[in-house]
Formats: C-alpha cells, structure tokens, sequence
C-alpha cells in the first residue's frame, strides 16, 4: 500500500517539479533560451496543472504517512549510523515537503505568515524535496521493485503474498524456537509483535479474538486507497476551476473564481498596490518606444487610431488561476516595425509602477514577433479596467500572467 | 529486477539525490538571509510536530476508537464510516484556511470572492449523506445476500 501511494505521490511530486521548473526559467530564463508560444494555453496548462497537483498532494503525503505512521515508533528509534542517517533523511524529506505544499497554497490567496520569503524558499525546497525523493527511492529500491507490478506482490488468485515475517508459524518455526528454549509454552503460541501500534491493536484484538481474513484485510486495503483517491478527486473537482473552465461550475473552493472582478476578470494586483494613480494614466500618457537612438512616443488616441487586432488569449497567473479573455489592441510587431527592429532582437518592458520586481522585464523575440502578441487596449468588448493595466497592457501567448506588464510606459528593442 | 541492476539504479539515485540537496542548500543560502532559513528550519520543526504529534495522533485515535467501538460492525460499514470523515477532515485541511484569511482580509476582492464557510459545511453534509446512504445500502445488500440460498456464492 505504502507503494501504491508513494508511486503516486513521487509522480505528483514530478509534476510539480517539471512544471514549476518551467514556470521559474520563463521568468528567469537563461541567456540561450527560447520557448514556444504555441499552443497559447501552454502556461494556462502548464501552471494550472502545477498548482492542482500540488493540491492533490493533500490527501496523498496524509494517506502516504498515516501507512508508514507505525514506523515513527520503531524500537529501538536508532539502530545504527545508517539507520540515523535515513531517519533524519526522511524527516527532511517530510518536513520539506508538509511546508512546500502548506506555504504553496496559502500563496494562492496571497497569504504570507511565515517567517520566510515565499518564492526563493518554494524554488530553494524543490531541489530539497526531489533529491530526498531519489534517495528515498534508492533506499526503498528492493521493496519498491517486489511490489510494483500486480503479479510480484499477488498470485494468480488475487491474493497478497506477504513477507515471511508475515506468514503464520509454521511447525517447523514452531519446533526451531521451541529447541532454543529450555521453558514449555502455557497458552496458544503466536508471533510477536513488535511496536507500538501493533501492540496496541494486539490489545484490542486479544479481548475477543478478531482474526482478519484475507476478504477483510483486503477490504480495509482497497477501502483505504479508495479513499484516498476520493479524496483526490473530491478537492481537484472543487478547486481546479480556478485553471480549468470545464470545472468552473463546480469551483466552490478555489481561491479565485472565472469573472469575478473588473473586466469580468480576476485581478493579481491593483493599480492602488502597485501605486498607479490616475494622474499617471490620464491624457498625457505615452508609450516610448525605442531601439538605440530612435524613439517614438504613442499616446492611447495614437494608438486607437492604428490597425487594431482581436485576439482570444488566457491570463494565466503564477499562483494558477487563469482565465481565456478576449483582448484588442495593436499588434506590438507593428510598433517594433516602426523603430526598425529585427526579428531576432529581445524586448525590455517597463511600467508605472513605481516598485515592484515586475516593473522592469524582458520578452524574448519569439513572444514580441508573435501575430498574436498585442499592446492591448481593451479586454472583453470595453476599455482597460484600471487594475487591469489602463491605458495599455502586454498580452502575449504562454507566458506568466506577471509577464503580461500593465500600466505600460516604455519598450525598449535590445 | 536483477540484484546488480537494482545496485547500479541504487547508485544512480543517490549520486542524483545528493548532488540536488547539495543544489537546494546551495539556492537556499545564496538568495534567503540566514535569520529566514532559521525561519525555515522553525517550520520544518512546526511541520513534524503538527503532522506528527497532531494530525497523525488524531487520526490514529479514531482508527483506534472506531476499531474498538466497531469490533460487531461489519469491517465494509467501518471502512465507509473512516473515508467519510477522512474526506471531511482533507476539503476541511484544504479549505478552512482560505475562510481564516478571508475574514481577516485580502489583498483585493477577487482574492477569495466565494463564501468558503457555508460551502464547506454544505460539503460537509452532502458527505455525510452519502456515508449513510452508502451504510444503509451495505447493509440492505450484505443482509439479502445472507437470506438469499447460497448458490453463486463460494
């Protein structure tokens, strides 16, 4: 049981990993890289998927370490070097992993009570957990490799082979220990039990017998992954909403919901957090853009007055929640035209804001040459929202919703 | 798998393992100051404690006390009973935190903008409902089969 659902959890713990390794380079990307902005859900999939199955992690590590949970009071608590190492292995491995996925949905609400800054830790904990992950693996190996397919760990019938310690005493056990004993035996004779939890569900047993048969033992086994797998279910189809549309219907628990909010859209930060005043946007606003010595300054009527485009794209934020929208605006490859950029040539984008790690960022050239790459003017058939960017926004295929720069002031062809 | 398969696999993981913990400890000191991995270090503690000293303990309780209480119940009707309050106890885990930060306030409106409280309770008793429709259909089930002249049955 123990590697049914740890073969699950490694598989989420992957996910996670895989997924958010991709989310970290398309925000810090290395110098060389280059992403594909087909299809333009990528992200919307890519970090929804991070996000639900991080939450999915919930049911599985508590199914996961309430099987291993007797093995906490193994006597003695330490047997040897090696046996202190994998001890304190795992409880990195634990606690790593409890706080990654603890402190990783409270970041879905913007909640931060921990004495630690969330996103280096998150980034930090990941290398943490995915190596403990493989040398868990490597100690579990033996016991891994005999129980992971169906026909190692049952027979032809269906049922489980056990260990050897498992089996009961045959005659032959009987007599070797009864030759190592000088004393008879008075009552029934029966393996001993070693631990506290077996010892305490011995005691319970021992009042009126109660001897599992195979049916029930497989009963509480099957129950027992069911319910876990029910579970799973039960908090993806009541959050993954917030990612996926088809489940927006039924999202009761998640942290944002599709149209609630300016736009019909939700909003990460507003316009009064990122100190984006109205003096700022009003009619004196203009977008500079440059490539070396050459500027040309747009205000928004400037703007409105060239070819617009249409085009249906996801916000997609880090924290998961994402929403298709449609938005219009100018094709940004127009505006780099005009200053004479080349294709191969990477943009720097800044905004209003006045602080803010987000305020100055880089778009590599397969994003700013895209067709449906748009300095956007209006979302969902009205004008920019305030708290969605007012006057102009970058909406680009497959990138991170804090990617998407608001309250646009300056393009730079680098 | 042959033994010296499993020994190279075994090898290969734990050469990965270290050389990743090494990287995470690395990252960590190199971007977070060292108060705030003390930090972290506290909740790595708090975590253990928690998970161990409270959830797990719990949870074992009522194992215990329903395998006590349940020993002429049928194992199906307490096995049903457990993944009741097992789903309860996780959408409560996943969800009571996000109706704390609601009522102490977020960010900005469409941060948490559904009524999580009444939501989780109303899942709360849909799961209760279905527990006991799913006891009493055992039940009804398990007894007909008993009456019924064992023919099928091995």
């Amino acid at each position: 049981m123990a590697v049914v659902l740890g073969r699950l959890l490694g598989i989420a713990f992957l996910v996670c990993f895989g997924t958010g390794l991709y989310s970290h380079f398309l925000q810090e990307p290395l110098p060389w890289m280059v992403f594909p902005t087909r299809p333009q859900t990528l992200y919307q999939v890519s970090q929804g998927l991070h996000i639900t199955t991080g939450i999915v992690c919930f049911p599985l590590i508590l199914g996961k370490l309430y099987v291993v949970y007797p093995g906490l009071f193994q006597t003695p608590p330490i047997k040897n070097f090696v046996g202190f190492l994998e001890r304190a292995s795992i409880a990195i491995f634990v606690a790593a992993s409890l706080v990654q996925i603890v402190t990783g949905l409270l970041n879905t609400y913007q909640w931060y009570p921990f004495p630690f800054p969330f996103k280096q830790t998150h980034w930090a904990l990941s290398f943490v957990i995915i190596g403990s992950l493989a040398i868990h693996i490597a100690v579990k190996l033996p016991v891994i490799s005999r129980y992971w397919t169906r026909s190692r760990s049952f027979d032809a019938e269906g049922n489980l082979l056990l260990d050897d310690e498992d089996l009961p005493l045959t005659r032959a056990d009987v007599a070797v220990e009864l030759a190592e004993t000088t004393r008879e035996p008075v009552g029934p004779i029966s393996r001993r039990v070693d631990g506290l939890t077996g010892r305490l569900f011995d005691w319970i047993d021992s009042a009126r017998p109660r001897t599992d048969s195979p049916k029930q033992a497989r009963v509480s086994r099957r129950g027992f992954v069911a319910t876990i797998g029910v579970s799973a279910a039960a908090v993806v189809a009541l959050t993954a909403g917030q990612s996926f549309r088809v489940l927006d219907g039924i999202n009761v628990f998640g942290p944002r919901k599709n149209f609630v909010g300016p736009n019909d859209l939700p909003v990460n930060r507003t316009a009064r957090a990122a100190q984006v005043t109205d003096a700022l946007t009003d009619a004196d606003w203009q977008l500079a853009v440059s490539r070396g010595a050459v500027v040309t300054t747009y205000s928004r009527a400037d703007l409105e007055a060239m070819t617009l485009h249409t085009v249906d794209l996801p916000i997609a934020c880090v924290e998961g929640w994402s929403q298709m929208a449609t938005w219009r605006g100018v094709r940004l490859r127009d505006l780099l035209d005009a200053v004479g950029a080349h294709p191969d040539e990477d943009l720097r984008l800044t905004s209003l804001e006045s602080a803010g790690g987000y305020r100055v960022t880089e778009m590599g050239h397969e994003y700013a040459q895209d067709d449906l790459t748009l300095v956007a003017l209006e979302v969902n058939g009205k004008p920019l929202d305030i708290d969605h960017g007012f006057p102009a926004r970058m909406i680009a295929p497959g990138r991170p919703g804090v990617l998407q720069t608001k309250w646009l002031s300056k393009l730079e062809v680098i | 798998m042959r033994i010296d398969a499993v020994k190279a696999w075994r090898t290969a993981l734990v050469v990965i393992g270290v050389l990743l913990l090494l990287l995470g400890a690395y990252v960590l000191v190199d971007t977070v100051k060292p108060i705030k991995i003390a930090g972290i270090a506290l909740w790595f503690v708090l975590a253990l404690i928690v998970h161990d000293g409270i959830i797990a303990l719990v949870t074992f309780g009522v194992a215990f006390l329903l395998r006590k209480a349940g020993r002429t119940v049928p194992i199906v009707v307490l096995a049903i009973v457990q993944a009741g309050l097992v789903v309860m106890s996780i959408l409560a885990i996943i969800v009571l935190p996000a109706v704390y930060k609601k009522s102490i306030g977020t960010k900005n409106p469409t941060v948490l903008p559904l009524d999580y409280g009444p939501a989780l309770v109303l899942a709360w008793v849909v799961i209760v409902v279905i527990t006991a429709l799913a006891v009493v259909g055992y039940v009804a089930l398990a007894r007909r089969q008993k009456n019924r002249p064992s023919i099928s049955q091995d």
